[in-house]
């Protein structure tokens, strides 16, 4: 360390790091060509297909979907979760989230950042799976005991695959 | 339109100057603390930045991935080493290295302090994959060199978070690293308390270790 600092130093207690609100916009501008990410079509085709005309989107990053939203959860036919803080709570609040919402909507499409969920580590389930993938599915079955439809594609996150765009582990969760 | 699952699918755009350096400060949070220090009587700084300073040997410190060239005002005898051109541009005194083997053909034993923070190039590899990176910062590290190393434990190949104690799996990196010729000397691992809010310390990352090279 310099012997005698001609500056004086300031700490800064603040994250530097800030959230890019359009973070899909912004990485399309670093590339030639148009174009769409494959789990936003996905995601598309699934409200398409199953006629849902009424989305309320739970997001902290705009996502240009091409479908109606609604910004009321209560006229929504459809629950759509891309925000990603819905994956740092703790899995039990995760769980209860869920349970909640579906109160007031039987339909949730529910996107988690596998690399976010038992964000405190303080939940460990040695009874679930090896393989994280189908631990994250089993450990919502069980949670939740509700049908439940995965929609994840099975890939190693290099963090290349847009996951901070759309998280990657998707799930139809419906109440009956 | 094309759909696409991943990067490698698409072509970047031909990186003009200004473009180039506008995704480098999108990569690099730390470079904030040089913009806002290299025109000012002060030196800002985040408290683990303070940390290292306070801990740093006397000698040749290196600092490779970091934005490190903000510390140049606290460091006597400091090498900012980084792998994009840009950053030439600007920090003309900075070592610009192809591939991580290439620090150990420059600077072969040559330093007493080496940091690396939450340097993106190490991000996205197994124990394994960040062990092969470290033998190669090791090549440039003197017999009881300082290494201060920082990740984020969100940014690590996926391992299964459900099922794995954190505090276990980032203790078996520190032995695993530990196996290559170091020493752990302290390790700091802080996690989010469930409110919705990203780990602690997303600028330096929130798993940081001090090793001494035991060679």
């Amino acid at each position: 360390m310099v012997e005698n600092l001609i500056k004086s130093k300031v700490i800064l207690d603040k994250n530097l790091y800030k959230w890019h609100k359009n973070w899909d916009r912004l990485q399309k501008s670093f590339f030639k060509e148009s174009y769409e990410l494959h789990e936003k079509v996905k995601i598309e085709q699934f409200v398409s297909t199953n006629n849902f005309k009424n989305v309320f989107h739970v997001k902290d990053n705009y996502i240009d979907f091409n479908f109606p939203t609604v910004s009321s959860i209560d006229k929504a036919d459809l629950i759509l979760i891309t925000d990603q803080k819905f994956s740092r709570t703790t899995c039990t609040q995760i769980i209860h989230n869920i349970s909640d919402l579906l109160q007031k909507c039987p339909n949730l499409f529910l996107c988690l950042n596998r690399h976010y969920l038992n964000i405190t580590g303080t939940e460990i389930d040695q009874s679930l799976p090896d393989d994280y993938e189908d631990a994250i599915q089993v450990w919502l079955k069980n949670s939740l005991n509700l049908p439940i439809k995965n929609y994840s594609e099975r890939f190693i996150d290099d963090g290349q695959h847009f996951t901070w765009v759309i998280p990657d582990q998707k799930f139809f969760i419906q109440k009956k | 339109m094309k759909i696409v699952k991943h990067y490698k699918e698409l072509t970047p755009k031909t990186i003009d100057k200004k473009t180039a350096y506008l995704r480098y400060r999108v990569g690099k949070i730390k470079h904030e603390l040089w913009l806002k220090s290299r025109k000012s009587n002060k030196v800002y700084l985040t408290s683990y930045d303070n940390y290292i300073l306070g801990k740093l040997q006397p000698g040749a410190t290196a600092i490779f991935g970091s934005a490190g060239y903000f510390l140049e005002d606290c460091v006597e005898d400091l090498t900012v080493i980084e792998s994009q051109e840009i950053v030439k541009s600007f920090y003309p005194k900075a070592v610009i290295v192809k591939d991580r083997q290439e620090i150990g053909t420059l600077f072969p034993n040559k330093f007493n302090n080496f940091i690396v923070t939450n340097n993106r190039s190490d991000l996205w590899v197994d124990t394994n994959g960040l062990c092969s990176y470290i033998e190669q910062y090791k090549k440039s590290m003197q017999q009881d060199c300082l290494f201060f190393y920082s990740l984020r434990d969100t940014q690590f190949t996926p391992w299964n978070r459900l099922k794995i104690n954190h505090y276990e799996m980032f203790v078996g990196v520190a032995k695993e690293i530990e196996k290559l010729g170091f020493k752990c000397l302290e390790s700091q691992m802080d996690f989010a308390d469930g409110d919705g809010n990203e780990n602690p310390d997303t600028t330096n990352g929130n798993i940081k270790y001090l090793f001494k090279c035991i060679k």
